[in-house]
């Protein structure tokens, strides 16, 4: 335990110096903001950042931020895309906001790259807000499961902020390295690694604002609804055969975080996705309704019987798992970060659960 | 009489065959005369021929196994029948029935001496004859164990042959009613990330 613990506490400082480095390298292309000078006097009251005052932040503050979101893909090419994020609070877990597509940096408004990642901002944009940044999302589990290490203060975005490295209790999660506005506790930039130190996901704040006026919902809906557990949104689908509820004990740092049923705007059928979080990450269990068997035409193996011989489909690289099954009508879909191998014995027993079920 | 001897050496078991043999199998000297009515009579012939079979035989006695010699097994075969005969009806009955006396002399643990003095007498157990009616006792008791366990081993046949036909009842249904192999789950390895929301999350507008 000591040594894990001196391990631990050996990483973070070799997390906090390799990051540092490479933000004054200048490889995370940092803002011409960066190299402004300080705000004027006074000087602002700095905070130390804590797992409840960034909770707080989500349920009490109002920003518009514009920022780079920069996609890395299983080879290491990057796309930068600017975006601009506002955020309307009303005190819970999941405030209002709106996530609009500005372009991609180095591609001119109309180009194919353009009109690619514009079109993909609106079928799935919402997503990148709710899945794919540094958020606290259950104060008590991100308590339990990570330890924040601080770093010394900076200038994000014209603003002073206090940079945290947010380090999982478990290495099978990723390693976070935020700078948290000191004023508003809103993090101003957020940098995802693995256990390897590679950088997986980045999210840099350029301008923020502490106004905002969302635009007005669009018509219809965004055709998800919320539900509060299982039998709900099973109830709201009309019991459809196939579906089971999970039985995620295997993941016992992980709790349930959301239940929503909502149209998915890849091939418009209805699923049910469940995600689960340990505080900070997190990882989702969807079941898509009346989909045909994508592994129907696959050769069996061992010389097995079709009914008893079932595959999952998996693909795995740094930065995500997903596995892939199909029972009695229902495509199922375990999905979650690259590190979190955990994920294919949930899928397994998934697997298990429905065939017993049906 | 050389013809009467002749005449008589030729049956087996005659006086000339048991003076002969008097005196061959006793160790006595073999006269000249009964001599030659060993090599006259294939009787007395046989039997001295068997004799020597036999000396010859009885002079190796066959070994004894280590593990029959030893003293713990002996011992132990012992203690396991005083067990089994002190624990039985029959048992309990004899005990009842022959109280058992404190030992005498050496193994009494005490002086001979003291045996023999007066507080020895007065302190010893005279043995007592059994009665008639214990042994009528002891022989109702080993005739009644016999006629209740011929009904208690038919009894011990029937519940044998009862479990015998419900473990071949359970056997034919799980091999009939359960002939679907366990499911076997296998993972397929992808080399592109699939089409599917988590993959956009993490990598963007797919590539």
């Amino acid at each position: 335990m000591k040594s894990l613990r001196s391990s631990s506490t050996g990483v973070v400082l070799w997390v906090a110096v390799a990051v540092a480095g490479l933000v004054g390298s200048g490889v995370t292309q940092g803002s011409p903001a960066d190299s402004a000078p300080a705000p004027p006097t006074p000087p602002p009251t700095i905070v130390p950042p804590s797992f409840q005052s960034m909770g707080q932040a989500i349920q009490s503050v109002d920003y518009t931020v514009v920022q780079l979101r920069r996609f890395r893909d299983a080879q290491a090419n990057v796309v930068a895309v600017r975006e601009c994020l506002q955020v309307d609070a009303n005190g819970s877990n999941s405030p209002a906001y709106a996530l609009t597509f500005l372009g991609v940096e180095g591609q001119l408004p109309g180009s194919p790259a353009f009109l690619k990642w514009q079109h993909a901002y609106n079928r799935v944009g919402d997503l990148f807000f709710e899945h794919s940044t540094f958020r606290v999302r259950n104060l008590p589990k991100a308590q339990a499961n990570y330890t924040l290490h601080h770093f010394g203060t900076t200038v994000r975005a014209n603003r002073m902020a206090s940079r945290i490295v947010v380090f999982p209790q478990s290495l099978d999660k990723a390693i976070w390295l935020i700078e948290v506005d000191s004023q508003t506790q809103v993090p101003l930039y957020a940098a995802e690694f693995d256990s390897q130190l590679r950088l997986l996901s980045e999210v840099e704040a350029l301008t923020f604002v502490t106004a905002v006026a969302l635009p007005p919902p669009p018509p219809g809906g965004s055709g998800s609804s919320v539900h509060p557990d299982y039998a709900s949104a099973e109830s709201f689908l009309g019991h459809p055969q196939g579906l089971i509820e999970p039985n995620v004990s295997l993941a016992n740092d992980y709790s349930v975080e959301r239940i929503v049923v909502r149209v998915d705007p890849l091939n418009g059928l209805q699923k049910l996705v469940i995600t689960y979080t340990d505080g900070v990450d997190q990882f989702m269990v969807a079941e898509t309704l009346g989909t045909d068997d994508a592994f129907a035409g696959l050769a069996r193996q061992d010389g097995a019987s079709q009914s008893t011989n079932h595959t999952i489909a998996r693909y795995r690289d740094p930065a995500m798992s997903v596995l892939l099954f199909w029972e009695d009508g229902v495509a199922f879909q375990v999905a979650g970060r690259g590190a979190l191998q955990r994920l294919d014995d949930l899928a397994r027993r998934l697997y298990l659960q429905a065939l017993s079920s049906n | 009489m050389s013809r009467e001897e002749s005449n008589e050496g030729s049956l087996p078991g005659s006086a000339q065959c048991r003076a002969y043999l008097r005196e061959a199998l006793g160790g006595l000297d073999v006269r000249d005369v009964s001599q030659a009515h060993r090599n006259a009579c294939s009787f007395c012939a046989a039997r001295m021929a068997a004799r020597d079979r036999l000396a010859s035989l009885l002079a190796r006695p066959p070994e004894v196994p280590d593990r029959f010699s030893t003293l713990v097994t002996v011992e132990g075969v012992f203690a396991r029948i005083v067990e089994q005969s002190s624990e039985s009806r029959l048992g309990s009955i004899l005990k009842r029935g022959m109280p058992s006396s404190p030992p005498a002399g050496e193994e009494a643990g005490w002086p001979e001496s003291l045996l023999e003095s007066r507080v020895g007498r007065l302190t010893s157990v005279a043995q007592r004859a059994n009665s008639p009616a214990v042994w009528a006792r002891v022989r109702r008791s080993i005739l009644a164990s016999i006629t209740t366990a011929i009904p208690r081993r038919a009894h011990r046949w029937w519940l044998l042959g009862l479990a015998s036909a419900a473990a071949v009842a359970i056997a034919c249904t799980v091999l009939l009613g359960d002939s679907q192999d366990p499911p076997s789950i296998v993972f397929a390895d992808l080399e592109r990330p699939p089409a599917v929301e988590f993959a956009v999350l993490r990598q963007g507008a797919l590539r």
